[in-house]
């Protein structure tokens, strides 16, 4: 039988049902890639919070996957390095205040300690200058002959560890009484050039 | 089915094929854009992680040296042994005592000072009024004049 062709001169068009399919069927692989591009960031966001938890969590941080996260771990990261700027500051500050506190109290310790009170040795300061690059005693000391170490040189001996460059000098040494002496001392020191800069060994 | 019909048929799944591909490749910025937010990301969080640890490493050293300081001595602790009459000011990170005073008062302020691990006498001058250890004032004392530049220990926090 032959096939005849009634409707020759209709134009076929699609219903708007299957164009709509057709359309979804389009957009479903865009869609879906979209999908999963997104899940997989989500994801990846999720295990970078994970991996650095201890950071994020002290430093108040929340990731939310957008650029607004880059500039909120920059503003932290700058507040730490000024931070530790200030700390590392006070440090060197604190420990410049230790090697002076030490270079002071060692004087003066090593003055009171070697202060002798006995009869034998009567000892009176009458100037005293100290700025931890220099030193300046002078004192009078009432001995008896025969006394051999008088303060004015146990204080000479000691304190040269701390400031090489002492030195005493005997402005007089008279005889006041019968065997009793009066000596007028000025011991001064200073530290060497190179200590100036360097620590003091503690 | 006929030639014309075959090339119609034809040009509409390469028309809807090639829409398909333009709709997959519209994820591509999305994509790109999200590699990039990755590698910046990671960076960042690696950068503020070793600004972080170092922080913290000298807030610890930082804190193991404050430990040194035990016996602590404040400006006003200083102030009640100082005797009145006495010049006794702080400028920043010193504290100036100036003026005359017994050598017993004098001592009692460097005995003080050397006893707290937070102060610390930076120069000192000291001249007998008289010039001489034999010569007492007028009402028996023997007066020395200080002038003392001691660390200020409020400036350590």
């Amino acid at each position: 039988m032959e096939k005849l062709n009634l409707y020759e001169s209709k134009v076929k068009r699609i219903k708007f049902k299957t164009f709509l399919i057709l359309l979804a069927v389009m957009a479903l692989p865009g869609v879906a890639l979209r999908i999963y591009i997104e899940s997989e960031w989500a994801h990846n966001v999720k295990l970078l919070s994970v991996e650095y938890h201890t950071v994020l969590s002290n430093s108040g941080i929340e990731l939310h996957g957008n650029r607004r996260d880059l500039i909120a771990i920059d503003t932290k990261k700058r507040e730490y390095d000024i931070k530790s700027k200030m700390i590392i500051s006070q440090q060197k500050y604190l420990l410049d205040f230790f090697e002076k506190a030490y270079l002071s109290k060692k004087f003066f310790k090593i003055i009171y300690d070697h202060w002798r009170k006995d009869e034998r040795d009567w000892a009176v300061m009458s100037e005293m200058t100290f700025d931890l690059k220099k030193f300046s005693l002078e004192m009078y000391e009432v001995y008896l002959k025969g006394e051999k170490i008088l303060t004015s040189e146990i204080i000479d001996k000691t304190l040269k560890d701390l400031f090489p460059l002492s030195s005493t000098k005997t402005l007089y040494d008279v005889e006041v009484f019968k065997n009793m002496y009066l000596r007028r001392t000025v011991i001064r020191g200073g530290v060497a050039p190179s200590q100036e800069k360097t620590s003091v060994s503690h | 089915m006929e030639l014309p019909h075959l090339r119609k048929k034809l040009a509409f799944l390469i028309s809807y094929a090639v829409l398909a591909l333009s709709l997959l490749l519209l994820n591509l910025p999305r994509y790109m854009e999200i590699r990039k937010l990755d590698a910046k990301l990671v960076s960042s969080l690696k950068s503020l992680e070793k600004s972080y640890n170092e922080y913290i490493d000298q807030k610890k050293t930082l804190d193991m040296i404050k430990t040194r300081m035990k016996n602590l001595a404040s400006f006003e602790d200083l102030k009640k042994i100082v005797p009145k009459g006495v010049s006794f000011t702080k400028k920043e990170d010193r504290i100036f005592v100036k003026g005359l005073m017994t050598p017993e008062e004098f001592n009692e302020i460097i005995d003080f000072v050397l006893r707290t691990s937070n102060m610390a006498v930076y120069s000192v001058d000291v001249k007998n009024e008289f010039r001489s250890p034999f010569v007492v004032g007028e009402d028996g004392r023997t007066l020395i004049m200080v002038d003392m530049e001691i660390f200020n220990p409020e400036v350590i926090r």
